[in-house]
């Protein structure tokens, strides 16, 4: 019985010939000998017999065809899924490398910062030859004010004096406008190391409001024209010097000063400014102080008189509201002499300290106030 | 696939593979190439989940779904063995999977007509309608092969692989063992089971063999 069992199990060979020799040969002799693995060997047949007649089935009409719009579909899937996945890859190359990225696109801002300033400082001196007569009416900072001031004295001096050249007018005007538009254009490192000379020579300077007003100047003087006709840059600067004077009215005292500086500038805007820069060039200072006097005139004849015995050049005398004005150039070492004297003619305001500059010229405005 | 010389020993040959070319086009995404293996191996593969199945309209189906599955995963054949033989082993897979969720319904649901009726006996199967006109040899034919059909349905989906592959589609057992990813031994060994299964189911079936 046990020897039908494992011959019933290699039947399943034996039927397509797989035993081996030895288990063929023991299987046919079993065989011959026991009926039941004999019927069992039959059966078997059998049923493989039936299960292979059992016939092929058709595939339906158009079977590839309903195959293939499938598969056509997954393609076009696959592609719109590949063509996002090139995006995500673009995507994923701009951003991702970011040890990559950051570096390269940070160099990348250096150089175009780089190269704006070089860009800048190449035309710089070009913004600042022409642009200088209208520094002072761009938007003043505080810690500029000295600065605007050694700006504003030889421009007041020379103005006047010069006739309007044309071409320079010309060359300036465009500047002036940009610097108008961009009232922060002056190289700050000059600013501040002139600042810091003035300073020396000040300690009290003036209330930081006198040069504030700038916005509105700014404006004016972005409509005043600085070319001829002179007539109509004389009506503009007219205009201007009436801003200042009412706004000294409305703001009082301290701002005395300030409307002649804005007076100044309006002055400077109207008239051609090739002198101012020039002097500007020639690293004059320029120092404004104010007298308090009861005798406008006389004490202008003294002041006059002062800055000649003083050896002062360019002596002149001009009507500055609420007062007079004289200006001249002074050598600095006689600086503190005009101040000791000055002293003596008048209330003094502000004292200005006895500058250590023992070499240069300065632009001296004094204004006579009653 | 790649070059002869690149091939690990376990490898098919490429000049083996008679689909080598259209293989290596429908990898560089060329459909009517794949449309090519679907003419030359549908019948075959409908035939394998027909006989696994027992339902026409599934077997369609689950073809479908071997070739969809065939075609998205075709970058990844590599060429261990025949394509054929690959996509046969994709088809009875799926095969199997449906009938675990036929099972599963089936669970859940209770018994559909064509489920064979579990009797003391062993299964048996209901009487086919309107075979009046139908002469009695091929009446009996017919019925013969339903009943065959229904055994092949009785067996469990491994055994069912491998009586089909064997004993309908007559594979070698090689291939056998490539398509089902199987050891010679067990491949034999489950080939006398199912046989021994369908001995019996048929004798219930059809009284005598």
């Amino acid at each position: 019985m046990k020897a039908c069992n494992q011959i019933k199990e290699l039947l399943s060979l034996f039927l397509e010939g797989e035993t081996s020799p030895e288990e063929t040969r023991h299987i046919t002799e079993h065989l011959s000998s026991c009926q039941e693995c004999k019927k069992a060997l039959e059966e078997l047949k059998k049923t493989v017999e039936l299960v292979k007649n059992l016939d092929e089935v058709e595939p339906p009409p158009f079977f590839t065809q309903k195959i293939m719009a499938h598969v056509r579909e997954e393609a076009a899937l696959s592609r719109v899924t590949g063509h996002g996945s090139r995006v995500t890859a673009i995507i994923s190359k701009l951003f991702f490398p970011l040890h990559i990225k950051i570096p390269v696109q940070a160099f990348a801002l250096v150089l175009v910062v780089g190269l704006v300033f070089l860009v800048y400082r190449s035309i710089e001196p070009e913004i600042k030859l022409s642009s200088t007569p209208t520094e002072t009416a761009a938007p003043a900072l505080k810690d500029e004010v000295g600065q605007e001031r050694k700006k504003a004295i030889p421009a007041i001096q020379a103005a006047p004096k010069e006739a309007p050249l044309k071409g320079q007018v010309d060359v300036s005007e465009p500047a002036r406008k940009e610097e108008a538009a961009v009232p922060t254009a002056p190289p700050r490192e000059k600013v501040m190391e002139k600042k810091s000379e003035v300073l020396a020579e000040k300690p009290s300077p003036e209330p930081s409001i006198a040069f504030a007003p700038a916005p509105k100047e700014s404006a004016q003087l972005q409509k005043a024209p600085a070319a001829p006709p002179p007539a109509r840059g004389a009506g503009e600067a007219t205009q201007a010097i009436d801003v200042g004077q009412a706004r000294q009215a409305t703001e009082g005292e301290p701002r005395g000063v300030a409307s002649g500086a804005a007076k100044d500038r309006m002055e400077r805007a109207a008239a051609p400014p090739a002198r101012d820069y020039r002097a500007a060039a020639k690293g004059f200072e320029r120092v404004e102080f104010v007298i308090g006097a009861s005798d406008v005139g006389s004490t202008a004849k003294e002041v006059e008189s002062l800055l000649s015995r003083l050896g002062a050049r360019e002596i002149e005398r001009e009507p500055r509201e609420p007062g007079v004005a004289v200006k001249g150039v002074v050598d600095n070492k006689r600086l503190v002499e005009l101040v000791e004297k000055l002293k003596s003619l008048g209330e003094l305001r502000p004292v200005p300290a006895p500058t250590d500059r023992a070499q240069g010229e300065s632009r001296v405005l004094i204004r006579i106030e009653p | 696939m790649v070059a002869m010389s690149n091939m690990s020993d376990n490898r098919i040959p490429t000049a083996v593979d008679a689909d080598y070319e259209a293989v290596t086009a429908c990898q560089e995404g060329d459909v009517a190439a794949f449309e090519a293996l679907v003419d030359k191996y549908q019948k075959k593969m409908l035939n394998i989940a027909y006989r696994m199945t027992g339902d026409y309209d599934d077997a369609c189906e689950i073809v479908q779904e071997a070739f969809l599955s065939a075609y998205r995963a075709i970058k990844k054949f590599r060429g261990e063995a025949r394509f054929s033989t690959w996509l046969y082993g994709i088809v009875v897979n799926h095969a199997k999977n449906r009938l675990k969720q036929v099972q599963s319904r089936s669970f859940h649901e209770g018994t559909s007509l064509d489920d064979p009726v579990e009797t003391e006996e062993g299964p048996r199967f209901r009487e086919p309608l309107s075979q009046e006109a139908l002469a009695v040899d091929e009446l009996e034919k017919k019925e013969i092969r339903e009943k065959v059909q229904h055994c092949i349905e009785s067996l469990d989906e491994e055994q069912r692989a491998v009586l089909v592959l064997r004993d309908i589609q007559e594979f070698s057992y090689e291939e056998i063992r490539d398509i089902l990813k199987l050891p010679d031994g067990t491949v034999k060994s489950r080939l006398f089971r199912a046989r021994d299964a369908m001995k019996k189911c048929l004798k219930k079936a059809l009284g005598d063999l």
